[in-house]
């Protein structure tokens, strides 16, 4: 599984990184985006809408989210 | 037709007197009886009759002055409207406390930029007590600081908690949990950056009797980078807020260590002056309040 470590960056710049990942992937594969910024989490689940998505909450206000391409 | 002719004719028909309407409006009396002239040949009715008293209104002047009131207020919303377009670009300084304006707030200013993409947004980090001296003096629009405002014109709302966490190097040998009496016994660095956190750890070690023994304080640095590098470099350990450590503690480079009896805590409130009156900051702050406590970094 690809890994996009985003810790200290800003939105937009963890989903144009996710992006650029996702052109990567097959279908069923999956990449984690790991991130302390709580707007991700938003501008993730609207750009990757049509994907499966599924987020954690690691420690307070650090997330790790799941993209599965569909 | 010109609107301006009947704006004219509207307050001369008020006035009832051609004179006192032309030095108003800084006209030549001839200049605007020819207005109201052409106005009578447009509509093809006398509207007034002039007498060496002024002026009274004819039965369809009296129609053609109902109509034109209308027509008057109608462009003058419509140029109250129009001013007010230009208003809406607007350029909304902020200013916060560092911690603050570097860790806290770009999350929130992402969604507030998606709101209002019109506006501009400056952010700039300052200590409370000028901040609070610059929404004063207009120097900027709001405020977000540590505590409730001091002076009493300001109004403040609490959108946050932030927490300052004891933190150590991620091999350093300290126990998860410590109770402040062992604090003294590990090197400490200090962050002095105008919050007294030395006098609040002095006054519950005295509170709870712990006061023998002085803290063995490495150094005092205000600068939070400054403090976590020392903690990395394993000089010793020291206090941070929580928000500014998250991507450390994630990746295990410091821990995160428990005092049983001591936890510090500062409330975050958005400062700002109640008697605004720009609507576009009025409806800034307005969706700032509704957003901030979930939107926080």
């Amino acid at each position: 599984m690809i890994t996009i470590d985003c810790l200290g960056d800003m939105c937009p710049i963890p989903v144009l990184k996710a992006q650029k990942e996702f052109k990567k992937l097959a279908s069923g594969d999956t990449i984690k985006i790991i991130t302390d910024h709580s707007c991700v989490l938003e501008s993730v689940a609207s750009k990757f809408k049509k994907h499966q998505i599924s987020s954690d909450e690691v420690i307070v206000g650090v997330w790790e989210i799941f993209i599965t391409k569909s | 037709m010109h609107i301006e002719y009947l704006e004219n004719f509207y307050q001369v028909a008020k006035a009832k007197s051609i004179s006192k309407v032309a030095i108003e409006n800084h006209l030549s009396q001839s200049a605007l009886s020819q207005q109201i002239s052409k106005l009578e040949k447009d509509f093809d009715s006398t509207l007034l009759i002039r007498s060496n008293k002024g002026v009274e209104l004819t039965e369809k002047g009296k129609i053609v002055y109902q109509y034109a009131g209308n027509i008057v207020r109608t462009v003058k919303m419509m140029r109250a409207k129009l001013e007010e377009s230009d208003q809406v670009l607007k350029d909304i300084k902020i200013e916060a406390f560092w911690t603050i304006a570097n860790y806290s707030l770009p999350c929130v200013m992402y969604k507030v930029k998606k709101r209002f993409p019109q506006n501009n947004y400056e952010i700039r980090s300052n200590k409370a007590l000028t901040i609070e001296e610059n929404i004063i003096n207009n120097i900027c629009d709001l405020g977000v600081i540590y505590g409730k405002p001091q002076n009493e014109r300001l109004s403040s709302y609490q959108i946050g908690v932030d927490k300052l966490v004891l933190v150590a190097p991620a091999d350093f040998d300290i126990p998860d949990t410590i109770s402040l009496s062992d604090l003294p016994d590990y090197p400490l660095i200090i962050l002095n950056d105008s919050m007294d956190l030395t006098q609040v750890i002095m006054r519950t070690m005295q509170q709870t009797g712990h006061s023998d023994k002085p803290l063995s304080i490495l150094y005092k640095s205000d600068s939070i980078e400054s403090v976590k590098a020392s903690v990395m470099n394993e000089f010793g350990i020291g206090f941070l807020p929580y928000i500014a450590i998250k991507k450390e503690l994630y990746r295990k480079q410091i821990k995160a260590i428990e005092i049983t009896d001591l936890t510090i805590e500062y409330e975050m409130y958005l400062i700002y002056d109640e008697t605004e009156n720009n609507h576009v900051i009025i409806d800034f702050i307005k969706y700032f309040k509704d957003i901030a406590r979930k939107s926080l970094c």
